[in-house]
């Protein structure tokens, strides 16, 4: 172990200390859960803490418990697993017995009332988030610490299976609109899958137009950044008389359910923007290729295919990855807008939950957007991390 | 040769700049004028101006809406990435690091719709949530531009006995500018566009003609919003996208 | 045998090579030397046609390359280049398999022959065959590029100043071992520098160049002796003398005999070089020098033996 490592160590103490003080103020801060009347009711909100009783207690003890191994002497590898499990146990600890409050208050207030999540419990996920990134750092990597890493979201899920937590705002929320989650999720699905196809399609072929022929790099990456700058409620404002004119005009648009609303001007703009990332990754990545490792693959015999299969392409692969990675969380992330413009999708519930102030019904939409989108993002890491082991590792 | 290409540049990005922002005046100004032209564009309309707001009003609520968002993140995000490369913050640069790249996974507007709860409608939400969207996009780049001044030029500086502060403001955050500047330009037309959505929370801007469009059916005010939306971030972009002297050519 | 024939190369207006005649001995090290810019390295492009000249042809084994297809002729010579050119997806195995994995060698073949040639340019396959080139020293990369280059066993070996971007100790060591490959495998090389005591320490005959213009062509000894204008007595410099000896061994001069009281003097190995049997003298304050030859004095040198030994033929004697 060198000095680095030793800095490194003393630095993750601060941040874990930082993350505990955090988690303990969420627990504590006076909007850890909202109750409401009826759906729609605003609402009073009560700290996690008071609500949750002795397990409110508990919440704080875990948080406290963290910051005293922090900064304790334990062993490296006993502090770092037992202080992120111990982080990492806080939320789903304040997510089931959440949902044993609901029950209670839902036989007290009646069928109507609510108990949602509030910033609180936003706050303890992020702070087990920072706590956890902090311990591990304590860590080797290796399957250990990939395991305390991820073990908060087994807690998560294996605690949503139980049916512990069906009386919590958002659980109602998805039992009710069940089908029509699944149908959105869909939907939602389907945008990002084609508009990312779309963007790989043109956003390959303009990074190699642009990396071959540099005259084109700047009418190539000109106008994708005209199109990466368009709003895009004006975006799809502009294509609205179009397509309206050319479902109006043409039998076969119409059939396919071309309207200036709906799904076609949702598909043609977040096509449109997932083109740029991966055209600039392209590109990027074709012109950093170091001119000598081409010069010798042209020099020991390559003819300009097996040079472009054998040497530029896998060096420009994982680069191609990382601008599809960013174009995938932009379009899961972009697709929300579908459901303000009749098109569907996740951005249904947000919207619909938007004009009833139903914050819950809001919650169903962005939870899976943001899962959704941190999976692609930690997903097509590790891809890019496979495909490259020549890399220094990150 | 250099010096006529780059006054070819120089001339081009001028020109395109007047171009916008005389295109952007025009519409907010000329309102009959505009009229006129939308009148051209979807004659089959009954109305043709978006009858709550004047333009000029919605175009200064969109204005305000980027630029408030816009000065805090920048407040916000310096301060968070000066304080990640210094003394006690160092600890933080890790975290600041891991969490900017997750904060795009969250769509503005569903940021903005979840904070009416806590604020109410109108402009709060919207400040408010391309404030937080904002920060941690200029952090990375102040905290990359800082980190990527080459060790061999901060030595050199300490060699001929600048001190560390000095070292900071003379040396470190001049280089460090292009990488800022881009993460600023970045923020300030992520701003300006998503000022389009705050119509959805009630704060008002050029969305506000573009939603009631898609309800009415009503063509020119959907483009009454978006032209004036699109020349605003187009604006906004091509007056930011600056390099310093030294880093041309 | 390649033979280079009134070739010339322009870019714009600028000649890079300008109606240069040359020919390169067929087993025979040839190396392009002069300054910068001379056009050393687009010749040598020339040759495996990385570089189309504007006029003139060059012949390999007397077929005009032109009529060869380039990729074909590109795989049967080897390729070295300063900046080695690894391929860093690759380990340093797959690199070296390259060109015999294009030929469509079998596994087997190709497995054996990586490690062959790893052992031959001095790298332990098993430590270093699955290493990426990010992982290697400066001096190992080019290592591997030169067992790349040589992989495929070809006829011709094309190098462009292959030890230019590695320290002095390390590149010291890589021209010595350079020198014992072509003593072994006798390929003929096209090896270019700007480097003086490079090109004097590896060459069979040197091809000085400047401004796209054959300047010499000829051995160390005779471009010391016989310069054929200002500007080739110009580039070697007054010492050129003093380089040269570093061709010439102790066991292939003429030694004094060994006088009575031999005891007494420093005494060298035969293998040693006369530039280093030279400094010998200086360094240790002797008059005398005693040589031993496998553990048995054999003479003794001193200063007039150097000078007897330089006023002999020009031929040039192998370590
Ligand atoms: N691709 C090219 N385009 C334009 N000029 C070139 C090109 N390659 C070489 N030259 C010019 O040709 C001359 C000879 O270059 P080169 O063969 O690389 O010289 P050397 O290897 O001897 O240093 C130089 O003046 C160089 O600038
Ligand atoms: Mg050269």
């Amino acid at each position: 172990m060198d000095g680095a490592d030793v800095q490194l160590h003393q630095r993750a103490r601060a941040v874990a200390v930082a993350a505990s003080v955090l988690g303990a103020a969420a627990a504590l801060v006076p909007f850890g859960l909202v109750l409401r009347t009826t759906r729609i009711d605003r609402g009073v909100s009560v700290s996690l803490a008071s609500a949750l009783g002795v397990w409110g207690a508990a919440l704080v003890a875990c948080w406290l418990a963290v910051a005293a191994m922090a900064l304790s002497r334990m062993p490296l590898r006993t502090r770092g697993v037992a202080a992120s499990l111990i982080a990492g146990a806080a939320p789903v600890l304040a997510l089931w017995r959440a949902g044993a409050f609901a029950e209670a208050y839902a036989k007290q207030a009646g069928e109507l009332s609510r108990v949602s999540l509030g910033p609180g419990f936003w706050l303890t996920a992020a702070a087990a988030y920072v706590a956890v990134f902090a311990a591990t750092a304590w860590l080797e990597a290796g399957p250990l610490r990939a395991t305390v890493s991820y073990a908060p979201f087994a807690g998560i899920a294996a605690v949503l299976a139980s049916g512990a937590v069906s009386g919590i705002g958002i659980a109602r929320e998805y039992a009710n609109n069940a089908d029509a989650f699944v149908r959105q999720l869909a939907v939602h699905l389907g945008y990002v899958g084609a508009s990312v196809a779309v963007g790989l399609v043109f956003g390959i072929a303009l990074g190699l137009t642009a990396a071959r022929r540099p005259s084109a790099e700047p009418l190539v990456f000109g106008v994708l950044n005209v199109l990466q700058v368009v709003p895009t409620l004006a975006f799809i404002g502009l294509l609205y008389p179009v397509l309206t004119g050319l479902s109006r005009s043409v039998e076969l648009f119409a059939a396919l359910g071309v309207r200036g609303v709906g799904w076609a001007p949702v598909v043609v703009v977040l096509s449109a923007y997932a083109v740029y990332p991966i055209a600039r990754n392209t590109h990027a990545a074709l012109a950093s290729i170091d001119p000598a490792t081409v010069d010798a693959a042209t020099g020991i015999g390559m003819g300009a295919l097996r040079r472009f299969a054998m040497v530029e392409a896998p060096l420009a692969t994982p680069v191609v990855l990382a601008g599809l990675r960013v174009a995938l969380v932009q379009s899961t992330a972009g697709a929300i807008i579908a459901g303000l413009v009749g098109g569907g999708g996740l951005g249904t519930f947000v919207f619909l939950g938007a004009s009833e102030t139903a914050s819950d019904l809001m919650l169903l939409g962005v939870v899976p957007i943001v899962g959704l989108a941190l999976l692609f993002d930690r997903g097509l890491s590790a891809i890019e991390g496979a495909l490259s082991p020549w890399k220094e590792p990150a | 040769m250099r010096g006529r290409e780059d006054t070819r540049r120089v001339v081009a990005r001028w020109t395109g700049i007047a171009a916008l922002a005389g295109a952007t005046v025009w519409m907010t100004l000329d309102a009959r004028g505009f009229e006129r032209v939308l009148r051209a564009l979807a004659p089959n309309e009954s109305a043709w101006l978006y009858p709550t707001k004047p333009l000029s009003a919605l175009v200064l609520e969109q204005v305000w809406l980027a630029t408030a968002a816009s000065v805090l993140a920048l407040a916000l995000g310096s301060a968070l990435g000066t304080l990640a490369l210094t003394g006690f913050g160092v600890a933080f640069r890790d975290l600041v690091l891991s969490v900017g790249s997750l904060a795009q996974t969250v769509p503005t507007v569903a940021l903005m719709a979840l904070l009416v709860p806590l604020t109410g409608y109108g402009p709060e939400p919207v400040v408010i949530a391309l404030t937080l969207y904002g920060v941690l996009p200029i952090a990375l780049n102040v905290i990359a531009g800082i980190e990527g001044v080459p060790p061999e030029v901060r030595d050199a500086a300490a060699g001929i006995g600048m001190g560390r502060a000095q070292r900071l403001l003379r040396v470190e955050i001049p280089l460090a500018m292009p990488v800022i500047l881009g993460g600023v330009k970045n923020v300030v037309v992520v701003n300006v566009s998503a000022a389009t959505l705050g119509a959805v929370v009630a704060a008002g801007g050029l969305g506000m003609p573009i939603l009631a469009g898609f309800h009415d059916y009503n063509d020119a005010f959907i483009l009454e919003g978006a032209l004036p939306a699109i020349a605003l971030a187009l604006l906004a972009d091509r007056l930011l996208t600056v390099r310093p002297r030294w880093d041309r050519g | 045998m390649i033979e280079i024939v009134g070739l010339t190369k322009t870019y714009g207006d600028r000649r890079a090579v300008d109606g240069l005649d040359l020919t390169i001995p067929t087993g025979e090290l040839t190396v392009l030397l002069g300054p910068s810019g001379a056009g050393k390295t687009t010749v040598l492009r020339c040759i495996n046609r990385l570089v189309e000249p504007t006029s003139g042809s060059i012949l390999v084994d007397g077929v005009d390359i032109a009529t060869l297809d380039p990729v074909a002729l590109r795989r049967s010579m080897g390729y070295v280049i300063q900046n080695v050119g690894l391929f860093p997806d690759m380990t340093v195995r797959e690199n070296v398999a390259a060109v015999p994995r294009m030929l469509g060698w079998d596994r087997r073949r190709i497995a054996a022959r990586v490690d062959e040639m790893l052992e031959m340019v001095g790298l332990d396959p098993e430590r270093y065959g699955d290493a990426y080139p990010r992982q290697l020293s400066g001096g190992e990369a080019q290592r591997v590029g030169v067992a790349r280059a040589l992989a495929a066993d070809p006829p011709i070996l094309l190098m462009d100043e292959p030890f230019g971007a590695v320290d002095p100790l390390t590149r010291e060591r890589l021209q010595r071992e350079m020198r014992h490959l072509q003593a072994k495998l006798r390929k003929t090389v096209v090896f270019v520098t700007h480097d003086i005591d490079e090109a004097v320490l590896l060459a069979d005959r040197i091809a000085l160049m400047r401004d796209g213009r054959l300047e010499q062509h000829d051995t160390p000894e005779a471009l010391w002796r016989r310069p054929a204008n200002d500007f080739v007595s110009r580039f070697f410099g007054e010492n050129l003398g003093l380089r040269v000896i570093i061709r010439h061994c102790l066991a292939d001069v003429t030694l004094k005999p060994l006088p009575h009281d031999a005891g007494g003097l420093p005494r060298v190995d035969a293998g040693v070089s006369l530039k280093e049997a030279l400094a010998e003298l200086v360094g240790r304050r002797a008059r005398a020098l005693l040589v031993m030859r496998d553990g048995r004095p054999a003479g003794v040198f001193d200063f007039d033996v150097l000078v007897e030994s330089l006023s002999r033929e020009d031929g040039r004697a192998r370590a």
